[in-house]
């Protein structure tokens, strides 16, 4: 195929600025039967991630005493894309992505509460239209959030770089295969800290300085993307359940605080 | 009664002042001790929560929470939680189930060896019941209700006092959800059994066993308390959902 236009008079080819993201759209609690899951469309990448875990690491001999070990699976479906990904199987690429996800994580998550065991992360790329490995990770921190695994933050990540020398966020396929330069990144917005910095290509030292500005802006929006899809499954629940409650009520431990009494489980005997 | 046995046994050992070193007195005591709830302090409010997600600032200032951490002097939450500034608690909404000293929980066995079995117990972590702890002669697949007695850094997880469960269901439930199932003092399993005339057992780890009475009902109830643990007004609508319909009058084995 032979290089397209990518970008006509200030608009890139579906029309977005330099600094525009395309639609996002995340779910999360898609799956029934993870602990944790969640679903995103980013423009037209679909992806669907699973967590499992904290589960007992199997093979045991990979499980480490002082902390939990996060892996995660990136795979492409065959059907993903219309060129290139079509095999089955694990592949040069998937395995790296798989690794730089798992490595963003490790950071994040609060591994040292659950030692011996490992949480899996399977990122399942169904739809690829470019930024896939951000668009996965930014997918993982939900379902991670979503399977209760405590973390430090909420990890989003996105795509920017140089097309036809102008610097831009979020690309789609042809920017990506196109473009002079890519870098998916991923932040932990809390901090400020980079997670995650690859690159294609070549930038100058004030470019890349450039686009990590871009990308932090832009990951503003995804984090509040991502906020809002964890908080939309309690607080629409929240919201219906409108009857008076005459007392407070309390969740606290159980086998607390009931010291001479009978146990919590027993009735009247 | 359902627990009669097992407690039956709690309460002969303690009237004899405890047969063993670590009788169930004691274990108790040391739970108290770990989760302490002091008189006067506020309760957790439902109504008044709000939901946080991972990194969400909760407060300003350097606060011991639970499920909490503090960075450069402020408190952020590290789970998808409830949390109620009045009370100042944090009430995770996932998560798995960590085994904790003095936890009644239900296990499945799931491996006999010569010096004891070793039970899943819905956790990451296995369960194992020593021969010592135990009356029972178990099998592989045996339901059982047991406590808690030690974790240990590595999370090897010692049970005790275990009593076999016979006949019945199982459901299992988000352990985080437990509380709520049990209610303030068990009010709302209390509830449930008074309305259903069955045998309830809530192990902490999530897993409920029931038995006898209208538990086609009480699962019911405790589904739906699992479903709606977030919101306020709860026990108004288990108790409608109770009262609704015709009760079961068969008491098989209930109160």
């Amino acid at each position: 195929m032979e290089k397209p236009k990518l970008v006509v008079d200030g608009k890139r080819m579906d029309g977005r600025g330099m600094e525009d993201l395309r639609p996002i759209k995340i779910k999360a609690g898609v799956l029934d039967k993870a602990d944790g899951s969640a679903y995103v469309e980013w423009g037209n990448n679909k992806i669907m991630v699973a967590v499992y875990g904290p589960r007992e690491c199997i093979p045991k001999h990979e499980a480490n005493p002082y902390r939990a070990l996060v892996r995660c699976t990136y795979r492409m479906s065959p059907f993903c894309s219309i060129e290139e990904h079509g095999k089955r199987g694990p592949s040069r690429r998937g395995t790296e992505i798989s690794k730089i996800i798992s490595e963003v994580f490790e950071n994040v998550v609060f591994a040292e509460q659950f030692p011996k065991t490992a949480i899996d992360v399977f990122v399942e790329v169904l739809q690829a239209d470019g930024g896939t490995r951000v668009a996965g990770l930014t997918a993982a921190a939900v379902a991670l959030a979503d399977a209760g695994i405590p973390m430090k933050d909420l990890v989003c990540g996105v795509a920017g770089g140089k097309i036809d020398g102008q610097l831009a966020i979020d690309f789609g396929k042809y920017e990506d295969n196109f473009g002079e330069s890519d870098i998916p990144m991923a932040f932990s917005l809390r901090t400020g800290e980079i997670l995650l910095l690859q690159m294609d290509g070549l930038l100058t030292k004030e470019e890349i300085a450039r686009v990590i500005d871009m990308g932090f802006a832009a990951a503003e929006k995804i984090h509040a993307l991502q906020v809002e899809a964890l908080k939309e499954r309690y607080v629409e629940k929240k919201m219906s359940g409108a009857a008076p409650e005459p007392e407070l009520e309390e969740a606290r431990e159980p086998g607390t605080a009931q010291e001479g009494k009978p146990s919590e489980t027993q009735g009247e005997g | 009664m359902f627990g009669e046995k097992r407690f039956g046994k709690e309460r002969f050992r303690r009237e004899r002042g405890g047969i063993s070193s670590h009788g169930p007195r004691g274990q108790r005591q040391q739970a108290a001790r770990r989760f302490p709830i002091e008189a006067g302090t506020e309760q957790f409010s439902v109504r008044n929560a709000r939901v946080v997600v991972p990194g969400e600032l909760i407060s300003q200032s350097p606060r011991p929470i639970p499920y909490a951490f503090i960075k450069d002097g402020k408190t952020y939450s590290t789970v998808m939680g409830l949390y109620d500034e009045t009370s100042g608690r944090l009430v995770p909404l996932e998560g798995c189930y960590t085994p904790k000293l003095g936890d009644i929980v239900i296990g499945i066995v799931t491996e006999v060896k010569f010096a004891g079995y070793t039970l899943n117990i819905k956790s990451p972590y296995e369960g194992f019941l020593s021969t010592k702890d135990t009356r029972d002669e178990l099998k592989l697949g045996n339901v059982v209700v047991a406590r808690v007695k030690d974790v240990d850094e590595v999370k090897n997880v010692d049970l005790t006092d275990a009593s076999r469960l016979e006949g019945g269901e199982i459901l299992e439930i988000s352990s985080m959800k437990v509380p709520r199932v049990i209610g303030k003092n068990s009010s709302m399993i209390r509830m449930i059994q008074d309305a259903t005339r069955s045998e309830i057992i809530v192990g902490r780890n999530g897993r409920v066993w029931i038995r006898g009475g209208d538990s086609a009902r009480a699962i019911e109830a405790i589904l739906k308390i699992e479903r709606e643990a977030h919101t306020p007004g709860l026990t108004d609508r288990i108790s409608m959902l109770l009262k609704s319909g015709p009760t079961s009058p068969t008491a098989s084995g209930g109160a």
